[in-house]
């Protein structure tokens, strides 16, 4: 039986850090992360993770349950705002979860068969991937276009209100961004993550729709996605109550703080900023996965 | 518009839905946390190796049973349980919402997705 991170191990034993300490450092820590990531819109989820593994030595399996939980809980936060409001598309919501559940379920079956180096891996290439993402400009929305035929039988078109009134739109490419939903999904289940920036991409850029209703109804699908694979992780022990609490309330705390800020003054820098924190974890995760840090433990 | 009309409806109900979810695990997490730090703050953590939770923290019925008997871990667990459970709460909502409405294919949908998440939170 080897450690999962022995210099963790170590550090904690030199310094008698008690539950009631690290608890509290676990608990800021994640204040921090849903802080930053409600006030960049990056989501908090995504260095939950890599906190919890690379900073307080924690196994990977039980920062991927912790993190599950906790996305699960901002997400359906953030949603009940956006659904108030009349931004999310219950439908499309809906018809895209048949992929991302599936996905997430298959996810996290494989999180149980791959060696925690690979899913370190992993990782660090979804953290680098979700920087490039964040980081490049906005891209242009092609706006109209003829609409999919499976989007008129699903009846996905909606509306949403703006300040000159509803707006109505239309969705196009139903079935490549199904498809990556699929993707989004998997990689939810298989990392513990919320994979919004995924979700958001797919909604914004290939199906067409407006960018407020994408971020919107990616929030409302993340919970349903979460709450699939976490199931998983749950029935095999990967979910430990003691850790998950801190994580749980200090991201649902911080990313709450963090929206109200947004709403009243969008910061332009601190997106560079936390986008390259994400791209420098990454590297990190996948350093230390080929320095040795992430061994498989008993299992 | 009829369907407009429904669907905002449905979005205002789905709302108040998760928001209440998320406050009552949420506030069953944190009393269980404090009764958790009060018993075992002073212990020394061991999250750095990998050993499966015990069985009472594993199935729906074992965490119910833990929570009744007022075990902090029992009780966070129960807090995040309810948290997973209320996402599955709002499909269930959908499919009655659809149901009554008689639209077929969004029942269908709804019951496929309700399906998986049930089978994946209660296969343990």
């Amino acid at each position: 039986m080897s450690p999962s991170y022995p210099g963790g191990k170590e550090v904690c034993r030199a310094l008698v850090v008690t539950i009631l300490a690290l608890t509290g450092l676990i608990w800021t820590g994640s204040l921090l992360a849903g802080f930053l990531g409600a006030l960049t819109g990056l989501g908090g989820g995504v260095v939950i993770v890599p906190l919890l593994t690379l900073v307080f030595g924690v196994d990977i399996h039980y920062a991927i349950g912790a993190s599950l939980v906790s996305v699960a809980a901002t997400s359906s936060a953030a949603a009940a705002v956006y659904l108030k409001q009349g931004f999310a598309n219950i439908r499309i919501a809906l018809v895209l979860e048949l992929a991302t559940t599936l996905g997430a379920v298959g996810g996290a079956m494989l999180a149980l068969q791959l060696p925690t180096a690979a899913i370190a891996v992993l990782f660090g290439l979804a953290l680098l991937l979700s920087a490039y993402l964040s980081a490049r400009p906005p891209q242009p929305h092609s706006e109209t276009q003829a609409a999919d035929k499976l989007a008129g039988v699903l009846e996905l078109e909606g509306e949403y209100p703006d300040t000159a009134g509803p707006q109505s739109y239309r969705v196009r490419s139903v079935g490549l961004g199904f498809g990556l939903m699929g993707v989004a999904g998997m990689l939810s289940g298989l990392l513990g993550i919320g994979s919004g920036a995924l979700k958001v991409l797919a909604m914004d850029q290939v199906m067409g729709i407006p960018f407020k209703v994408s971020t919107a109804t990616s929030n409302f699908m993340i919970g349903v996605t979460a709450a699939a694979s976490a199931g998983v992780y749950l029935s095999r022990g990967y979910i430990d109550p003691g850790l998950t609490m801190p994580v749980m309330l200090g991201v649902l705390v911080g990313s709450l703080l963090g929206a109200r800020v947004f709403i009243a003054a969008q910061p332009k820098l601190l997106r560079p900023v936390f986008a390259g924190v994400i791209a420098l974890l990454a590297v990190q995760m996948i350093a230390g996965a080929f320095g040795g840090r992430f061994v498989d433990g008993a299992l | 518009m009829e369907r407009s009309d429904g669907d905002r409806a449905l979005q205002k109900q789905m709302g108040l839905l998760l928001r209440t979810g998320v406050l009552i695990s949420a506030a069953i997490v944190a009393v269980g946390g404090g009764l958790y730090l009060a018993g075992e703050g002073a212990s020394i953590p061991d999250y750095g190796v990998f050993h499966s939770e015990p069985d009472e923290l594993r199935s729906l019925f074992a965490i119910v049973e833990s929570a009744r008997a007022l075990d902090s871990r029992g009780l966070m667990q129960l807090g995040l349980l309810v948290v997973l459970a209320t996402p599955v709460a709002g499909v269930v909502l959908e499919l009655v919402t659809f149901a009554r409405r008689r639209n077929i294919l969004y029942v269908g949908i709804a019951a496929i997705v309700l399906a998986v998440l049930l089978h994946s939170l209660t296969s343990s």
